[in-house]
């Protein structure tokens, strides 16, 4: 009863000329409603899903899911670019949906709705968050990642195809030698984690006249020890990933410390340590990962095989601190600055 | 009598209010001035086959080198249009670019007006030559360009245009099927093949032969499919209207190896020289500390 009459009250005023702005004010606000309510349904269910404009869709067509551990994030966001351009440029038709994860607390839930959603081909994840939630789901598709600090973990897993994080350890070397002709004894120290890695860096060191002499570093070793004695021998320090010798950041900060006092320039697989004073850094180039996982992910729509199931990546970025090859008194080959991507310490 | 205005204002702080007011008209005028005097001439840089990754150290390199000689700043481009559109528009800059793009907008805009007035001065010396050869080299004595990848340093566009049009003897009959895997360096995209990540890279012979002396076995099963023909190096094309500040402009870049500062941005380029094309400017005593 008293909603009719207030239906009839609202007629009423309709009615009244006099209140003909009311009206359009009125007619206008509800337009505006739906509009605001349409367009809130429509960013629901593209919070975290986007579709990549320009490419379209359609049953012949590969349909390509990107989870990014964090769009924002600038490593990841040049993974995705360069990916995306570069399939692009050698796939044509292919539709490709990004899920960032970045804002999302429950990452499982909402890629499991993703992908129950769409019927994807292949999944490109970017970044351990990423990669650690594909692989938590499990997927029955080819998965290519990238980004991803712990890629041995998925090395020889069935589907899964990568670049690894790091430059090959024979092309760090390589650098090493074009930079510093005259460095003969490297020195590495390592756990029991990488004994392949620098049983295969010995063949590559020979192959390049230099000497690596390793030191196996175990958990309840003393690093500083250890360190000191290899320090001792060497022209210069490669630091490697290492589980336990890298294992916080105050292990990394004693070697620098120790290295510096005997005078031994440390060289690095990562700019992060050219703030601790690294001579010089071999860093995977991000735009270069993007594009090999673009390349090993045609290879997969095409279900050509990959050589290797995970790839080291094809560039690198160099950053050289000259002032310390200066200090240190290490020649310097000058033809390699046509190499250098940074100058750190200037 | 009443004193109003500046009057009423004892003499000390009438003169102090003079002075200020004088030094400020003095300030303003000259500031005024130098801005309009001191507009740097910017010396724009685009290469293909640098990666642009590399602009910022060039850009700080090239600019502690300039500013010890005036108002000069270093801009590289990182892109091939933005490059063009500048080149074309500036009347008043310099131009770093490879020779084979700047005789390609050359035969582009023949008889336009604004690419006439443009003229190179210098031309980028390594090792005493001012030429350099790209090579074509894999694992394979036999390459399939419609299945193979290919690593480059250059753009895709690029190494495309030079695979057809520099290379004698190469059996390309399409190339969009080509696989192209773009990387920083030419080491880089050698490192690819020897490594088994593309079949083929597009370098230079002067990489090829850098990384064969730093391993014991050289040349390493890497075949050498193609060889291009002598390509000129990096040139620099003046677009200046004062003859006098082109000669200026000119000197100071021909300077560079004479300056550790200087050497370090030739290096940066790979390159240890220039090469002075213009020799009227040597006949007229431009150069003063010679060629």
């Amino acid at each position: 009863m008293e909603s009719r009459f207030l239906t009839n009250k609202i007629y009423s005023l309709f009615q009244n000329n006099g209140l003909r702005l009311s009206r359009a004010v009125m007619l206008f606000s509800l337009i505006i409603l739906c509009m605001m309510t349409l367009a809130s349904c429509a960013h629901q269910s593209e919070r975290t899903l986007s579709s990549k404009a320009g490419l379209s869709s359609s049953l012949d067509t590969p349909n390509i899911l990107i989870v990014n551990t964090n769009s924002r994030i600038d490593r990841y966001a040049i993974a995705e670019a360069s990916f995306t351009e570069s399939i692009s440029d050698t796939t044509s038709n292919t539709d490709i949906r990004v899920l960032d994860l970045g804002s999302e607390l429950h990452p499982l839930e909402i890629l499991q709705d993703t992908l129950n959603e769409h019927d994807y081909d292949a999944i490109y994840a970017i970044g351990a968050k990423a990669l650690g939630s594909v692989d938590y789901i499990d997927p029955d598709m080819p998965v290519i990642f990238s980004s991803v600090l712990n890629w041995r973990r998925f090395h020889g897993q069935d589907n899964y195809y990568g670049i690894a994080s790091e430059v090959a350890p024979k092309a760090q070397l390589t650098w090493f030698k074009y930079f510093f002709p005259e460095v003969k004894k490297v020195g590495v120290l390592h756990s029991v984690d990488n004994l392949q890695l620098i049983q295969d860096a010995r063949i590559s060191a020979n192959e390049l006249s230099l000497t690596l002499i390793a030191s196996d570093v175990k958990a309840e070793d003393s690093l500083e020890k250890k360190a000191n004695t290899l320090l001792d021998q060497i022209d210069v320090l490669w630091l490697v990933s290492d589980p336990v010798v890298l294992a916080t950041t105050g292990k990394a900060e004693l070697l620098f410390e120790l290295a510096h006092k005997k005078g031994i320039p440390v060289l690095s697989y990562n700019r992060f340590f050219d703030d601790l004073g690294a001579l010089l850094s071999i860093t995977a180039d991000l735009p270069t990962t993007g594009r090999q996982a673009a390349l090993m992910m045609k290879n997969v729509l095409a279900q050509h095989a990959n050589k290797e199931s995970v790839q080291f990546p094809a560039g690198s970025r160099i950053s050289l601190n000259a002032a310390k090859a200066k200090a240190y008194g290490i020649v310097l080959n000058e033809d390699a600055l046509d190499s250098v991507d940074e100058l750190v310490g200037e | 009598m009443q004193i109003f205005g500046l009057l009423s204002v004892p003499i000390f702080f009438r003169v102090a209010l003079s002075m200020c007011f004088s030094m400020l008209c003095i300030l303003g005028m000259s500031s005024f001035a130098f801005s309009q005097t001191q507009t740097p001439l910017t010396i724009y840089f685009y290469k293909p086959e640098i990666n642009t990754a590399r602009n910022s150290v060039l850009k700080s390199t090239f600019d502690l080198y300039l500013s010890e000689h005036g108002a000069y700043q270093f801009q590289p481009v990182d892109n091939r249009e933005v490059f063009e559109t500048l080149f074309k528009g500036e009347e008043e800059a310099v131009f770093m670019m490879s020779s084979r793009h700047y005789q390609q907008l050359l035969q582009q805009h023949q008889g336009h007006i604004s690419i006439e007035g443009a003229r190179v001065g210098l031309l980028g010396v390594k090792g005493g030559s001012d030429t350099y050869r790209k090579i074509l080299v894999s694992k394979t004595e036999q390459v399939d360009f419609t299945s193979m990848n290919l690593a480059t340093s250059a753009t895709r566009e690029s190494s495309v245009s030079l695979l057809e049009s520099e290379f004698t003897g190469l059996d390309i009959q399409d190339t969009s099927a080509l696989n192209v895997l773009v990387v920083p360096k030419d080491i880089d995209a050698l490192m690819a093949v020897g490594f088994g990540l593309a079949d083929m890279a597009l370098t230079t012979k002067s990489s090829l032969e850098k990384l064969s002396n730093l391993y014991r076995n050289q040349n390493q099963a890497l075949y050498v499919l193609a060889e291009s023909k002598p390509l000129k190096r990096l040139a620099v094309v003046f677009r200046q209207g004062s003859t006098e500040a082109y000669k200026k402009a000119l000197t100071i870049i021909k300077q560079m190896p004479q300056n550790e500062q200087g050497r370090r941005g030739l290096n940066m380029l790979g390159l240890d020289d220039w090469r002075l094309i213009d020799e009227s400017i040597a006949r007229e005593g431009g150069m003063r500390h010679g060629k």
